[in-house]
Parts: C-alpha cells; structure tokens; sequence
C-alpha cells in the first residue's frame, strides 16, 4: 500500500481530502504546518507527500526546499497544492523543488492521475 | 461594437491584491462543499442510497454555481462602474446557498435512521462551510454585476453539458480544452446557453485524441496547461492537414501578451482573456464559425469541382475514341491519350495547335485530304459525322479507318465557343466485316464444292479405275502405255484438285487428333523447300505445347505457305519458320479468344504482295501467278478456321512476307503424345501387286448409286477371283443380303458407299446388317473422304475404308487386309 502524508493547515480540507484518498487504498498520514510536515515525512518516508503552499509556522515553499535538502526526504515526490487565484504560484513551487502541482480547489480525478504518475501503483 | 469597451475595467494593483485575497477565502468553503458532496455521493452510490445521491448532487452543482460566480474577478467590484448594473454578492449567492443547506438541514433534522446516520457528521461539514460562506460574502461588501447573476442564476441541471448533449438548434460544436475543470464545466454551460454543442479535454492529449475521432468547430483552447501546453497543441493541429483550418482561440491570461502574440503568429483565430467574459465569448467564437463555415463551403466547392475534373478525365481516358475539344476557332483545348496515341503527338504539345495540323484526316482511296470537319461544323452548326473511306496515319504507319462525329459546344447563350471532335478507329470493326463477308462467301462456295467433289470422286474412280485394269492387261502394246500413263496423270491432278476443294466443303470437319506441332512443320517445311534453291531455318523450340489439330489438313496449311514463300523468292535465300508458345490475349491477334496458343510464323524475304492484292489473298481462285489455282492460302484460311484459329498475313512489296497463324494449344500433362506421321504429298504411283487368288469363290457385294462404279467394281472383283453382286441403295442391299443368307450362301465382303442420293446410305444399311450379321467384313468407300463415318469406321461397323477415287492397286490392298482369306 503506498503511503502519502498530506500537509494542509484547513481542516476540513484535510479532513475531506484524506478520506477521499484513504477511499482509493492509500495510507494517509497528516500534517497540519510545514514543521510538522518535515517531521513527519522523516519518520514516516511516505511514498509521496501532497503539499498545501500556504502553510503557517512554515510555508509550502520553505518546507518542500528543506526536504529536497535532506538525504532521507530528497527523493521523495512533492506535489503542490496551490491556490487556483494566485499568479506565479505554481512557478514557485515548482522552483522549491515541487515534483508537480495541482490547483485548488481540489479536482479529485485529476488530483489522482497526477499521484498516480508520480508513484505508479503497480511497482 | 468596439473591442476597447469591452476591456475589462482598470484596478490597481493593490486593489488586485486584496480582490484575489478574498476570493481565495470565499472560494474555500465552495470547494468543501463541492469536495464533501462528491465524496458523500460516491458513499451513498455505493450504498445504494440513491435518493442521497440527488440530494447531493444539487448540492455539489449548488457548489460549482457559487464557484462560477466567482470565478471572473471582473465581474465583481467594491464599488460600482458607471454603466454597470450591480447586485450585493451576499445576496446574489443566496439562492444556491439555500438549497445547499435546504437540503443538508432537511436530511439532519430526520430522526435517527440507520440509512442516513453515517452521512451525519459529513452532513454537518457541508452545512458549516456554506453557513462560513454565507457569512463571508456578507463581510466582503462585494458588488457582482447582474449578467453574473442571471447567468449563473438560470439553472442549468447537471450534466447536461456532458459531451454529445444536444441544444435544439445547434450553432456549432466546440472542444474546451483546459486543465482547469471548473473552468471547463463554466464555459460548457455559457456556451450550451448559446447553443453550442461542446466537448471538454482536461489535457492537450486528451484534446488531440478527440480530434482524431470527433470533427468540430472550433477549439478554445486554454495556453497554460501542464505537460503539453496549449501552444504545443496548437503547434500540432498546424501540421495536420486535416486539422490545420480549425478555428482555435486560445484561453489565456491578460498579463500574458507575449504568448498570445506567439500563438496568433503560429495560427491561432483569436484569443480571449481570462476570466471569460461573456459578451466577447459570443462575439469572437460567433466570428470565429461564420468564417469557417465560409471556407468549408468554400472548400467543398473546389473539392466538388475537383471530382468534377477527374470523373470528366477518367471518362476521357477510359473512352476507346479519341476525343479532342477545340476553341471556336478550332485550336485544340484538350485531348484524351488515345487522341495522342493516334496522332502522335502529346496532349500537352497538341494544346493551342490547330485541329487540322494534328489530325491529318485523308480519303483513303485517293490519299487527298478530307475537307476540314471544324469548318463545316462552324458552317453548319450542328452535329456532322464523316462518310466512309476516310483514314489517319498514326506515326506507327499503320493506317487507320475513322469514323469521325464532330459537334458544336453552345454557351448559354447559344454561340459555338468550342467544339467537339470523336474519332473513333474502325479498322478492326472493318476487318471483322471483311473476314464475315469472306466466310460467307466461303461458305457459299463451300456447298458448291462438297457438291463438285463427290461427283468428281465418283467420276475420277471410274476413269482412274478403268485405267488401272488396263494397264495390269499383260499384253498391252508398247505404244499405248505412255498414253495411259498420261491419262492416268492427268486424272491424278485432278484428284489433287478435288481434295482442295474438299478443304471448303462442309464434309471436310477437320479430323482432330493431339498432334506434336514441331515434327510436322519441320517435316513438311523441308518437304516443300526440297529441290529449290531455299533454305529452311527452324525456330521450334523442345518445350512446344502440343495441339490438336487434323494431321493431314495442317500438313496442307503448313504446305501451302511455305510454298508461296517459295515461290516468292525465285533468286533463292532463306525462309524463316518458327512457331512459339502463346497465351491470348494478345495485341497482335485482338479477336482471338483467351486460351494457349501455338504461334507459327512462316517468314520470307521475297518479293512481297502488292498492297492492292492483300484484300484478296484469301479468296479461292485469286491468284498472280500462271499456272496457280489460287487455292493455297484460301484452304489454309479455311482451315484455320475450322481448327477455330486465327491467320494473318503482313506483306509489303520488296521487304516481304510474313504469314502468321494461331492454333489452340494443350500444355502436355502427360508424356509420350502420338507422333503424327509425315503426310505423302503426293504418293506415287505404285506398281500394281499381283493378282489375289481366292480360296473357293469368295462373294462380294458391292453398294453403290453410280453405275460407273458398280461396273468397275465387277470388273476389278472378278480380277480378285469374287463372286460380284451389286445393289443401287440401302434396300436393294439388304434386300440382297438376307436372300444370300436364306439361300445358304452368304457374302464374305460387302463395300458400301457412304453417301446415296435420295435413299438410305452405308451408314444406315450397315448398322442394320450389323443387326443380323457379325459376320461379314465390310468396307466403306466415300468421294467425301474427309466424312467422320470414314475418319472412325470402326464405330460403325466397317473393317476398312476405301476412298474414292481408287485403282486396283488400292482396291487389291484394302481386300487383302480385310478379308484375307
């Protein structure tokens, strides 16, 4: 089973958004800021973590530079969630090592093409 | 209306800033509450719950209105523009808000029900985020312009916006392509109110794909997309012909002026800037689809012309006339390539040249120019054909008869401005009536012949008869044999003649047998050069197929051609003879039937025909030579035909003569065919054997309608020793031959004619004799020589064959072989 950490500081948003994923046989793990996303992604070492940009404590940007940095995080797929109205978001994401990204709000099937590129179920 | 007041209103950036902010906030509940109800749905689905399922889904679509309000910033104002009508966004969200918590509420105020108590908690998110969002609108103070609000406001149901959905009167059908669904879903919905039929791609692959099943419209087209941007994919269509006149308005932002202009250089129609305003959404894709449908038709007249062009070109080539069309003036325009091929001269080159100058049409008796057919059309303005006789010479100097129809092309206005010529190659047509006319004629003559023959045949047997009793006397005075001798040659050739003549007859069926063609030719062939100053030269080749022919009748044909050859080459040289394996269709015989054939081709290098002869080299009795029958090459025709072949015979004066003919062959299956044996030309006269001495008095009966006959035949028998009986017909013979039965004496032999005027013949008398006798041999004797009863006599009953005419020599051996007792 592959297992992804979501980072998202709005609840319900993270609330919804796991359980949609958990639907789909994925092992989810959470995060509520990047601080708690970089320590969980070292214990953890998810298959591939999906990153809210607009974090507080610290942000989407900062958190995904910090785990391209790291030996035991760097290879780990990163997929942004940005907001939809923001211009140059995805540029930046992208710059701070993004593997991908995705706007929000959320579409769910195309969220899922997009995990699914980037860890392949049937490895 | 011009573009620049459609441009959206100026805000500064700060303003942007906090605008953006804000709609970032309201836009998050929607998408809880839009993300919560799809997945509820999906639960429920799978439950079974199906009225759960409506439910949420007016929830969800409630969802994805709220978005689409928001979605176009520039619909939206802190403070109102002039000209502008405006509503407060709190109040214009209201209604779809409503029925989001209308029914979420409904559900929640159930009593405990084991069907909906799960969805409770997740029912309660829903309520809070549009609770959250009711509340945030109010405190934004926002204006919306009313088009927003009536648009979104007038309900579209879900998923009638799905591919292949159909609007009543259908403007066009469109492919959205955007990586953005919401934006995809918001445009679907705009454009099936302007009743566009429309297809959605999430990628610039997915859009692709769908072209290459789905025709459209037109393709708004979003520039920004991952993977393979819209750029990428108009790049794309541009190089497929198929797809290249496709309208294609790209999708983009306003801040993204260089991309844009990038794309209207690679060939994008028109642009529109996002968020999407309506008003110039209609306007451009309205332009966008009239100037399609210009070029459609447009395109689709010059196909319509170009299929017009190659079905009128593929009938000008498939037509077997040579068909020109002229200007009035009688310039060639155009001409098909069996015009070409006639004159020689290319379509191309002939194109502007007059009519007259390319075909250069004569009388054919007198070779003067035929007058001018386009001057007489002008004349006469109406359709003209030629009269008989006339001719072209093709540069392969073969020339052909023509029929030629030439007719005026009117405008609408009735003026000739073109004409029309057809000529059309009759020479093979005249040919085939010239080969009819000759059969018939041989036909006739033919009748009279047969006819001619067996008389002669009875006559001669009486004549050469006579003359061969009495050369066998034992003391025949020394100065009387030359005489006979010379009468007996004199009967010999005309024995010879008669057999010609039974070439034509309807008696002379060829005797058909496989026979190996390669013995035969090379064996008569040299037969015939013997003696002469000609040399034969073969060509026959081992793996020649066999044919089935009549031996005898192809040695004549064979005979009688290398004959003229020699005869056409007096100061000596060589004859060509070749034959080879054929398969028809051929181009140098066209009428011969499909099938294997053996060529045979007897060439010389004499004297030639005249062309003025040529028409006539078939016909019996024409000849140029003294001392010739003229029966020779009119025999071989003949019989020829009868083998159901083909002759033809190429001459010129001074070159010579090439005469080539077509037999059917048979590809040999199995080996070892019967090697027909060489035939005697002229077998010489034997001397005579000596007289048979019968055993007893043998008895003879002898049938036959010419008294001529019956007396030699008692003379001849009597010199064998027989006792000799006659009958006139079939009666008086069976008549005959049952008194010698009763009588206790029957006949040892009996010699029937095959042929009695006006009564019954051997044929018949035979089979009824056979009836009651086995016993008694019996020979068939016929001036029809080449008659099938006499080819199989054993079929019918007879032990021998006895040809008239005959001499005693003959007689003596036939009796020896069939009664030799």
């Amino acid at each position: 089973m592959k297992k992804l950490l979501l980072v998202e500081d709005n609840e319900m948003n993270r609330d919804m958004l796991s359980r949609r994923l958990a639907r789909r046989g994925y092992e989810i793990h959470v995060a509520v800021d990047g601080e708690q996303g970089l320590a969980e992604a070292l214990r953890q070492l998810p298959d591939l973590i999906i990153m809210d940009m607009s974090l507080p404590v610290l942000d989407g940007w900062e958190t995904t530079r910090r785990l391209k940095q790291l030996v035991e995080t760097k290879a780990i797929p990163v997929l942004a969630l940005t907001a939809h109205a923001m211009a140059g978001e995805r540029d930046r994401a992208l710059e701070a090592g993004c593997d991908d990204y995705d706007t929000k709000p959320v579409d769910f099937t195309r969220l899922l093409g997009k995990i699914e590129n980037l860890i392949p179920a049937a490895t | 209306m011009s573009r620049a007041i459609l441009e959206p209103p100026v805000i500064d950036n700060e303003t942007e800033r906090k605008l953006s902010e804000t709609l970032h906030d309201l836009r998050t509940p929607l998408n809880q509450i839009i993300g919560f109800s799809e997945m509820l749905m999906e639960i429920a689905g799978e439950d079974g719950n199906r009225e759960l399922v409506e439910g949420l889904s007016t929830v969800r679509e409630a969802g994805v209105e709220l978005t689409g309000q928001l979605q176009d910033k520039n619909q939206l104002a802190t403070e109102a523009q002039p000209g502008r009508e405006y509503r407060f966004l709190a109040e214009a969200v209201r209604p779809a808000t409503n029925r989001v918590l209308d029914f979420v509420e409904s559900v929640l105020s159930r009593p405990a029900d084991g069907r909906i108590d799960n969805y409770r908690e997740d029912l309660s998110k829903i309520q809070s985020a549009a609770r959250y969002f009711l509340d945030a609108s109010k405190s934004t103070g926002l204006l919306i312009q009313i088009e927003t609000v009536r648009y979104w406001g007038n309900h579209v149901p879900m998923g009638s916006h799905k591919p292949g959905a159909v609007c009543a009167e259908e403007k066009g059908r469109v492919l959205i392509v955007d990586d953005e669904s919401l934006n995809r879903e918001m445009l679907c919905r705009r454009l099936l109110r302007e009743g566009y039929r429309s297809t959605e791609a999430s990628s610039g692959r997915e859009a692709l794909d769908i072209l290459q099943r789905e025709a459209f419209d037109a393709i708004l087209l979003d520039i920004l997309m991952p993977e393979m941007s819209g750029m990428e994919v108009l790049q794309t269509l541009k190089q497929d012909t198929r797809l290249r006149h496709l309208p294609v308005i790209m999708l983009s932002a306003l801040t993204d002026v260089d991309r844009v202009a990038r794309c209207v250089q690679l060939g994008a129609e028109d642009y529109l800037p996002k968020p999407i305003n309506a008003v110039l959404l209609r306007a451009r894709l309205g332009a966008c689809l009239e100037k399609k449908r210009l070029r459609d038709q447009e395109q689709e007249h010059f196909l319509a012309l170009n299929k017009e062009k190659e079905r009128l070109s593929v009938t000008l080539r498939s037509l077997a006339d040579a068909v020109i069309t002229t200007d009035a003036d009688g310039r060639i325009v155009l001409m098909n390539e069996v015009a070409a091929v006639l004159t020689g001269v290319d379509a191309g080159a002939a194109a502007g040249r007059p009519f007259e100058e390319i075909f250069r049409i004569y009388h054919r008796s007198t070779g003067r120019p035929a007058a001018s057919v386009i001057a007489e059309v002008l004349n006469r303005n109406a359709v003209i054909e030629s009269g008989a006789g006339i001719a072209i010479m093709p540069p392969d100097g073969i020339e052909r008869l023509v029929l030629v129809r030439t007719a005026p092309i009117h405008d609408h206005e009735r003026e000739v401005h073109g004409i029309v010529v057809v000529v059309r190659d009759i020479t093979e047509k005249e040919k085939m009536a010239e080969e009819l006319l000759r059969a018939s004629k041989l036909q006739s003559i033919g009748v009279l012949a047969g006819g001619l023959a067996h008389d002669f045949n009875n006559m001669l047997t009486a004549v050469m008869g006579n003359i061969s009793i009495i050369r066998q006397r034992p003391a025949l005075p020394p100065d009387i044999l030359p005489s006979l001798l010379e009468a007996e040659r004199g009967a010999l050739r005309v024995q010879e003649l008669t057999r010609y003549l039974l070439t034509f007859a309807e008696g002379g069926a060829p005797i058909k047998q496989i026979v190996q063609a390669r013995t035969l030719i090379r064996e008569t062939s040299a037969f015939v050069v013997r003696g002469s100053n000609v040399n034969c030269e073969f060509n026959l080749p081992v793996d020649l197929w066999e044919t089935e022919a009549d031996p005898n009748q192809l040695a004549q044909v064979m005979s009688n051609i290398v004959l003229n050859a020699v005869e056409a080459t007096p100061n000596g040289g060589k004859i060509r003879v070749s034959v080879a394996n054929v398969t028809a269709p051929l181009s140098a015989a066209r009428h011969l039937p499909m099938g294997d054939y053996l060529c045979i081709t007897v060439q010389d290098h004499g004297t030639g025909i005249a062309p003025e002869h040529l028409p006539r080299i078939y016909d019996p009795f024409f000849t140029t030579k003294k001392q010739a029958r003229g029966l020779g090459l009119a025999a071989a025709y003949s019989i020829i035909q009868r083998h159901d072949g083909h002759i033809s015979v190429d001459s010129a004066p001074g070159t010579g003569t090439t005469v080539v003919f077509y037999l059917k062959a048979i590809r040999p299956v199995a080996p070892a065919p019967v090697e027909a044996k060489p035939v005697e030309l002229a077998p010489p006269v034997e001397s005579v054997p000596g007289i048979a001495t019968g055993r007893g008095k043998q008895r003879v009966l002898i049938m036959d309608d010419d008294e001529g006959i019956r007396m030699l035949g008692k003379i001849m028998f009597k010199q064998l020793d027989y006792e000799v009986i006659t009958a006139i017909d079939g009666d008086s013979a069976l008549a005959a031959h049952e008194e010698a039965v009763s009588a206790g004496r029957p006949f040892d032999l009996v010699v029937m004619d095959l042929t009695i005027p006006g009564g019954m013949g051997g044929k018949e008398t035979m089979r009824r004799m056979r009836e009651k006798d086995t016993v008694v041999r019996a020979i068939v004797s016929s001036g029809y020589s080449n008659d099938p009863v006499m080819a199989n006599h054993a079929d019918y009953g007879f032990d021998g064959v006895l040809p008239k005419p005959y001499t005693m020599s003959d007689l003596t051996r036939i009796v020896k072989q069939v009664n030799p007792a």
